[in-house]
């Protein structure tokens, strides 16, 4: 027996980075869901897209494409599915969430509608709606409105009474202001046995115990993932919201495998790449360094190290450190470079570090190698009596928006008797 | 003043070594088999993330164990050591009651002291007992037949005898007129109630002894100590008078009236409630307070005794409506050769404010008040006949429902469409022909006569409630809401989610009628 030609795509799955909701993680999502024969999962979760990153690992191993999206709940107590059709749209849709975050504070997502229309473009939107009723008109007419043929209204199930009547009233609703309806399994686990978990995750929520959890705990039921065909014959009645998620889903291409991390711009010398920049000022700091000319020794190991670097794209970091030894060194701050970074040349003839690793053999890939693939750390010390000079000249001229300032508090446990 | 103080034991693990049944009058007054045996003994408690020694017996505080160590540290010194949990409760409710003897049999004002002790106005009441000296022994003696090892300290001030009866060595200790100054110098500073920055504040000035506080010039000493230091001084040393709040012990509001000719009519006995009644609400209204219950006693001449009782759902002290639930019992008082005292009790009493008049005056229409018919009705039928249906949070319908009192108000019901009717327990169904997964049946057969389904809705699935019982961890019920040919419309379900066997074996039930 073949397996049916199904059409549904699953768009609504809430993983457990919706804090104490979701009971599933997005690997287990996308295990059931390559199980359950599905060619791409909706990953939705709540004023956030911190899941996406293990939902792209859930894809390159089950092959089951990610499809990113989030739930943003608005102060007026709408809720919208929003999902990015492509990396522009990607990059409105976390700038949206980056401005609710910054407004709500730890843990919340404040927006209101003006931001949510304002960043709407490229975005494809998704009302989840209470009852068919007034307020799901306005509200359906505002998205129309603002999204154009990329607004859409959900159906779901929701195994209460009136289930069907409900839905066929929403369906009327948006046939009527021309929006298309869209099946939806709102997901909150992978398999039914994660029920008794999502009970004790809301509980956890809600601050109380399971027996005292009442209407508090998650009303809708059935919300474990199904498979596309018994999907299909769930939403029988509503054929062209079927067809709506396979359309969603084509239009959705934006792969978050596009995303890569970009050191942010560093200003150059006119005219030169970052690369050429930091070869010239090795080159000028080797012939401070020895007035008598280069020795060949040092002349091999920079080529080297400037190969390697090149090859890894990190020379903007070498600039960005060298500007920041140059302004203490200007100022007459006291600095000191420590750690690996003592294993290069480069640095050393920058005048980051003063040790020489040639003299001292000291191994340069210790400090950044190809095998490695993560980027260098220069440790930078600094007169402690003036370092305030030099945070402040680092927020004036990177700008506060990009500069963090970390700090560890370290503590050692001790078991109480 | 007077003061006992217990340091280094707690009551509790005292009463548990009680036994009540020991043959003596009242248990109390037999001499104890030694409170703790062989072993030593430590209670503990736990602060925060540690079990603390709140008290230790003699034995433990001779092995070097002292209130306020680590348990574990404890065990660690002493292995064979007996352990109890402090109840913390339990000694304030023996310290209460302690108080509330006090106050009744000794002197009017009387005030449990922190957490181990009591404060005793002695002034003018001492001359009863035979003198200080003799009080004072004949306190130690009530305490040690109650099993309590107990010191006395008495002052002329409450923070002085506080200080002596905890610091100031075992026995009794009596202070003369004056000598508080002197007597409270050598004793250490925690000895002066002082909150607890203020004792580590001074434990780095090197602040040890009492004394060290009396040359130091006020000022400074407010600043570093806080004002709280030195106000706690002053009050030790007589400069300040410090008031006692005493307890009050709790008299149940009663009246009576003593009847000069014996009666035994319905309509003087009614007379004589009604003035019993207004006698009572007067001292209910000085006490704001209502009655819940009332009980009516009437001495017959013949030594005999007749009770009436009357209970309210809602605390009140309205004479009138009072009068009238006692007029539906006049007719249980058997006279017999006639009454001659007839008292009026109230053993349950709530407080109950004095209402704004205003509230009357306001002429918008009112919410008519239940609560004299709900007395009137229970008065009748009995209290357990009178209830509500109130909701319970929960989605099993059999557990939704609960029984209130008439006067609650019910909690909120559920949204969704419920029968009128419920079957007290659901009913199996024969003969269904349904499609499964998720349609409601096309017919089915119930109670001998068969249904055919016009229409249904569902399912509506509720899960059985794991936390409760583990049968029902992965139990569903599927319930349909359909109607028959005939018109009736019936709340069905079905067990189990025609998906996996665990949830249920599909057996079909009918649960309620709508309408």
């Amino acid at each position: 027996m073949t397996e049916p030609v199904t059409t549904y795509v699953e768009l609504y799955a809430t993983s457990h980075f919706s804090f104490l909701r979701g009971a599933s993680s997005p690997e287990e999502l996308f295990a059931a869901a390559v199980a359950l024969g599905h060619s791409a999962l909706g990953l939705c979760d709540r004023g956030s897209v911190a899941g996406m990153v293990r939902g792209l690992s859930g894809q390159e191993t089950t092959g089951v494409r990610l499809i990113a999206g989030t739930r943003v709940d608005l102060r007026d107590g709408r809720s919208i599915l929003l999902y990015p059709t492509d990396r522009a749209a990607w990059s409105r849709l976390t700038r949206l969430l980056s401005l609710g975050k910054a407004r709500g504070g730890k843990g919340n997502c404040w927006l209101d509608w003006p931001d949510v229309a304002a960043a709407a473009e490229g975005l494809v939107a998704i009302l989840l709606p209470g009852e068919a009723d007034e307020r799901a008109r306005l509200d359906l007419a505002e998205l129309s409105g603002a999204f154009g043929p990329r607004a859409f209204l959900a159906l779901a199930l929701r195994r209460r009474p009136g289930d069907f009547a409900r839905l066929r009233a929403l369906d009327a609703l948006a046939q009527e202001l021309g929006v298309r309806s869209v099946a939806l399994g709102d997901i909150l686990y992978h398999a039914p046995e994660r029920r008794p978990l999502q009970d004790v995750l809301t509980a956890i929520r809600e601050k109380t115990t399971v027996d005292a959890l009442g209407f508090k705990r998650e009303r809708f039921m059935d919300r474990a993932l199904k498979s596309p065909a018994e999907m299909e014959r769930r939403f029988a009645l509503f054929p062209d919201a079927i067809a709506a998620t396979a359309d969603i889903a084509a239009a959705c291409r934006f792969d978050l495998g596009e995303i890569r991390y970009q050191y942010p711009y560093e200003q150059v010398m006119e005219g030169r790449t970052a690369q050429e920049a930091l070869a010239a000022l090795t080159e000028e700091g080797a012939n401070r360094m020895f007035p008598g000319g280069v020795p060949p020794a040092y002349r091999k190991q920079i080529a080297h190290e400037l190969r390697l670097i090149g090859e890894l794209g990190y020379a903007p970091y070498f600039l960005t450190v060298n500007s920041i030894v140059a302004e203490s060194r200007r100022r007459g701050i006291l600095c000191q470079g420590r750690g690996s970074a003592a294993n290069s040349c480069v640095c050393f003839l920058l005048g980051v570090t003063s040790i020489d690793p040639i003299k001292h053999e000291l191994l340069f890939e210790r400090f950044v190698s190809g095998e490695r693939k993560e980027p260098p750390d220069i440790d930078v010390d600094f007169e402690h009596e003036r370092r305030e000079e030099i945070i402040q000249w680092i927020y004036e001229t990177y700008g506060r928006h990009r500069s963090a300032l970390t700090a560890v508090v370290t503590r050692s446990w001790r078991r109480s008797l | 003043m007077r003061e006992l103080g217990r340091r280094s034991e707690a009551a509790a693990p005292v009463f548990r070594a009680l036994r009540s049944d020991d043959g003596t009058s009242g248990g109390l007054a037999a001499p104890l088999p030694p409170l703790w045996g062989l072993r030593p003994t430590i209670v503990v408690a736990r602060t925060g993330q540690r079990d603390v020694v709140t008290a230790a017996c003699p034995a433990a505080l001779d092995l070097g164990l002292v209130p306020g160590m680590a348990a574990a540290h404890a065990r660690a010194l002493v292995s064979d050591l007996d352990i109890l949990d402090a109840a913390p409760d339990a000694d304030r409710a023996w310290l209460d009651r302690l108080a509330l003897h006090a106050a009744r049999c000794w002197t009017p004002t009387a005030a449990v002291s922190g957490t181990d002790g009591l404060w005793l106005d002695l002034s003018g009441t001492t001359h009863l007992f035979g003198g200080e000296e003799r009080f004072a022994a004949r306190l130690l003696g009530f305490l040690r037949r109650l099993g309590f090892t107990a010191r006395v300290a008495i002052a002329g001030t409450p923070g002085a005898a506080h200080a002596l009866a905890r610091y100031g060595g075992a026995g009794v200790g009596i202070l003369p007129e004056g000598g508080e100054s002197d007597a409270l110098a050598p004793l250490p500073l925690a000895a002066l109630r002082l909150a607890p920055e203020a004792l580590a504040a001074a434990a780095r000035f090197g602040i040890e002894r009492i004394a060290d506080l009396y040359p130091m010039p006020r000022g400074p000493l407010a600043r570093r100590l806080g004002r709280g230091a030195v106000e706690r001084l002053d009050q030790a040393r007589g400069f300040v008078p410090e008031p006692i709040v005493p307890v009050v012990p709790f008299d149940m509001p009663e009246a009576r009236r003593s009847l000069l000719e014996p009666i035994g009519t319905a309509e003087a006995i009614e007379q004589v409630i009604a003035d019993l009644l207004g006698d009572l609400v007067l001292a209910l209204r000085e006490r704001s307070l209502g009655v819940r219950s009332l009980v009516l006693r009437c001495d017959r001449l013949d030594m005999g005794a007749q009770f009436i009782t009357v209970g309210t759902a809602r605390a009140t002290r309205d004479a009138k409506h009072l009068m009238r639930l006692f007029r539906l019992r006049i007719d249980r008082i058997e006279p017999g050769l006639g009454i001659e005292t007839m008292v009026l009790a109230a053993p349950q009493v709530e407080a109950l404010a004095p209402e704004a008049i205003a509230a009357a005056l306001d002429t918008a229409r009112q919410a008519p008040d239940l609560a004299p018919l709900v007395d009137a009705l229970a008065g009748r039928a009995g209290d357990a006949a009178l209830f509500r249906l109130s909701a319970i949070e929960s989605d099993v319908p059999e557990r939704a429902i609960v029984r209130a009192g008439p006067l609650v108000k019910p909690a909120g019901w559920p949204v969704w469409p419920r029968p009128i009717r419920m079957l007290a327990r659901p009913e199996a169904l024969s003969g269904v022909v349904a499609l499964l997964p998720d349609h409601p049946p096309r017919r089915f057969a119930w109670r001998g006569r068969s249904y055919a389904v016009v229409a249904g809705d569902g399912p509506e699935r509720i899960h059985g409630e794991w936390w409760r019982r583990p049968g029902e961890m992965w139990a569903v019920r599927d319930y349909f809401r359909v109607e028959a040919t005939s018109g009736e419309r019936f709340w069905l379900f079905r067990r189990g989610d025609a998906i996996t066997d665990k949830t249920g074996d599909l057996s079909w039930y009918m649960h309620g009628v709508f309408g």
